[in-house]
């Protein structure tokens, strides 16, 4: 077989591989939104939901998600870009650095259920925070910090050295060349990682249903439960409530992952756009 | 001659690579002192000490001296953010940072703190001219520094520095990703400047510094070796290394 063939077979299974991965999303977002689109109103959206979900609509489902989502974010993300700047700004690799950052992938590959589990004993029952936007918020900032701490602290690496270098030199401390070089040279990749965070906390079910509850209510207070979109729909379809509802609110759920994500797009692009960079 | 910067015995370590040994140099005020010797001698070391920059390195040993005005840069009480705003350096790379024109040229005084927007204007247009940069981006002084060419971004790095006002500019081969048009530029600069300024140059080739200096001091393997005016070193030095190295017999 000569070189040239084996290359152009090489393309045509990388060509296939990339075709495939990708049908198998359209084939996932397709499905459910055909299924579910049709259900979906204006009133489905503002509306609370009747009769255990079997009508009406899931405006609380929307809110609780949202709020548990944010409030993982306030938590997260805080903590999260902290231990980024540390560990690349502040300290020299050392045993110290290698154990946090053990510690922190070790984390990202506990499932979300034990998230969950450690939730409803730690924060719901030892705390006494009980089923809350609160507890639920906390879970899942646990969850997503690792997702955080790895994404921003790889932008903050990409911040070329040279930049540093420079900040140093016209007389900056340690933490003006932090704020006013590393952390807006990094902020497209920094909020790249919140993004898929903020997705992994909205799309949640085992790490929230222990510890947010399943409450159909809308929410006064960070002490009332709530139920997400992502546990609506689960409820709805294991417990047999109304499968067209279950799949209508998978459609919203998507769509509201989509619309983050393009609208976040377009924040970032501008921020590149604004320095000069592309 | 008034030695304006006074190196004393300068030895520098990184762990167990030893950078400078032995180091002594007077630089005098007002000339252009240009550093030379092949790669890994020393030179760019020796800028780094002059600033303090070097103490980025967690592995740092020093030993010896660096004075200014007859006052030691290592004193305790000695802010290294003030020494660095009063000895700026520029690097061999243009490294124009990611924001405007105008951002760039203030970044120091920003840092400072200085929110005057007059102040500020005035030191841009001052920076800027002092490094034959304002007439060719007077009008777009709010677009982003990285849409210069490479030799306008050297230039801005230039005016970066010269708007701090410092007392010395270090340039660590300022023209080395340069073409020659642009690197001809920057020597022109550099000579107009150094009636304001003491000039640290570490050249992009010897020939440079032959080009552009008052005085020469030649590095090697970490060692000053030789320091004389230009036309000394460059035709009649004295140490054998320093004439092998300028005819061309190593580099």
């Amino acid at each position: 077989m000569s070189d040239q063939l084996r290359g152009k077979i090489a393309i045509g299974m990388i060509w296939a591989a990339a075709l495939f991965s990708l049908s198998v999303l359209i084939l996932i977002i397709a499905y459910i939104l055909i299924r579910g689109l049709p259900q979906v109103s204006l009133s489905f959206l503002l509306e609370s939901p009747t009769d255990l979900g079997r009508s009406g609509g899931i405006f609380p489902a929307i809110l609780g998600t949202l709020v548990l989502g944010l409030g993982a974010l306030v938590i997260a993300v805080p903590l999260g870009i902290g231990s980024a700047i540390y560990l690349t700004e502040y300290t020299y690799p050392s045993r110290l650095t290698s154990i946090i950052r053990f510690g922190t992938e070790s984390l990202a590959g506990v499932p979300s259920i034990i998230f969950g589990l450690f939730g409803f004993i730690f924060f719901v029952s030892y705390l006494k925070m009980s089923w809350s936007i609160l507890a639920g918020s906390l879970t899942l900032a646990l969850m997503i910090l690792p997702t955080i701490i790895r994404t921003a602290e790889e932008a903050i690496r990409a911040v070329p050295q040279s930049y540093r270098e420079v900040s140093f030199g016209m007389g900056a401390t340690r933490w003006q060349m932090v704020t006013t070089v590393v952390l807006p040279t990094a902020l497209p990749g920094i909020l790249t990682g919140i993004i898929l965070a903020f997705g992994r906390a909205v799309g949640e079910t085992a790490a929230v249903i222990f510890t947010a509850g399943t409450a159909l209510n809308i929410p006064i207070s960070v002490f009332s439960p709530v139920r997400t979109m992502a546990v609506h729909f689960y409820i709805l379809a294991v417990e047999g409530i109304s499968l067209e509802k279950a799949y209508a609110t998978g459609a919203v759920l998507i769509i509201t992952v989509l619309l983050i994500n393009i609208g976040a797009n377009m924040l970032i692009t501008r921020a590149v756009v604004r320095t000069g960079r592309k | 001659m008034s030695e304006y910067i006074s190196i004393k015995n300068l030895s520098v370590r990184f762990g167990s690579v030893e950078a400078l040994k032995n180091v002594d140099l007077e630089i005098p005020r007002n000339q252009i002192t240009t550093v030379f010797g092949p790669a890994n001698s020393g030179k760019t070391v020796l800028m780094r000490a002059i600033n303090r920059m070097i103490e980025l390195s967690p592995t740092l040993q020093r030993s010896g001296d660096i004075t200014i005005n007859g006052e030691s840069i290592f004193r305790p009480e000695v802010d290294v953010a003030v020494l660095r705003r009063r000895v700026s350096m520029v690097f061999a790379l243009p490294t124009p940072l990611p924001m405007s024109i105008y951002e760039n040229v203030i970044y120091g005084l920003r840092l400072m703190g200085e929110k005057n927007r007059e102040k500020l204007d005035a030191q841009v247009q001052y920076g800027l001219e002092a490094a034959a940069l304002w007439n060719e981006v007077r009008n777009r002084l709010h677009d982003p520094a990285l849409s210069l060419s490479g030799g306008q971004q050297q230039r801005l790095c230039l005016a970066r520095s010269l708007a701090l006002d410092p007392d010395i500019l270090l340039l660590d081969a300022p023209t080395a990703a340069l073409d020659p048009i642009s690197t001809a530029q920057i020597e022109e600069t550099m000579i107009e400047l150094k009636s304001r300024y003491t000039i640290i140059l570490v050249p992009h080739n010897f020939h440079q510094g032959a080009r552009v200096a008052d005085r020469a001091a030649f590095f090697l393997g970490g060692e000053c070796i030789e320091v004389g005016t230009v036309s000394q070193i460059f035709t009649a030095p004295r140490d054998s290394r320093t004439e092998d190295y300028v005819s061309g017999r190593f580099g």
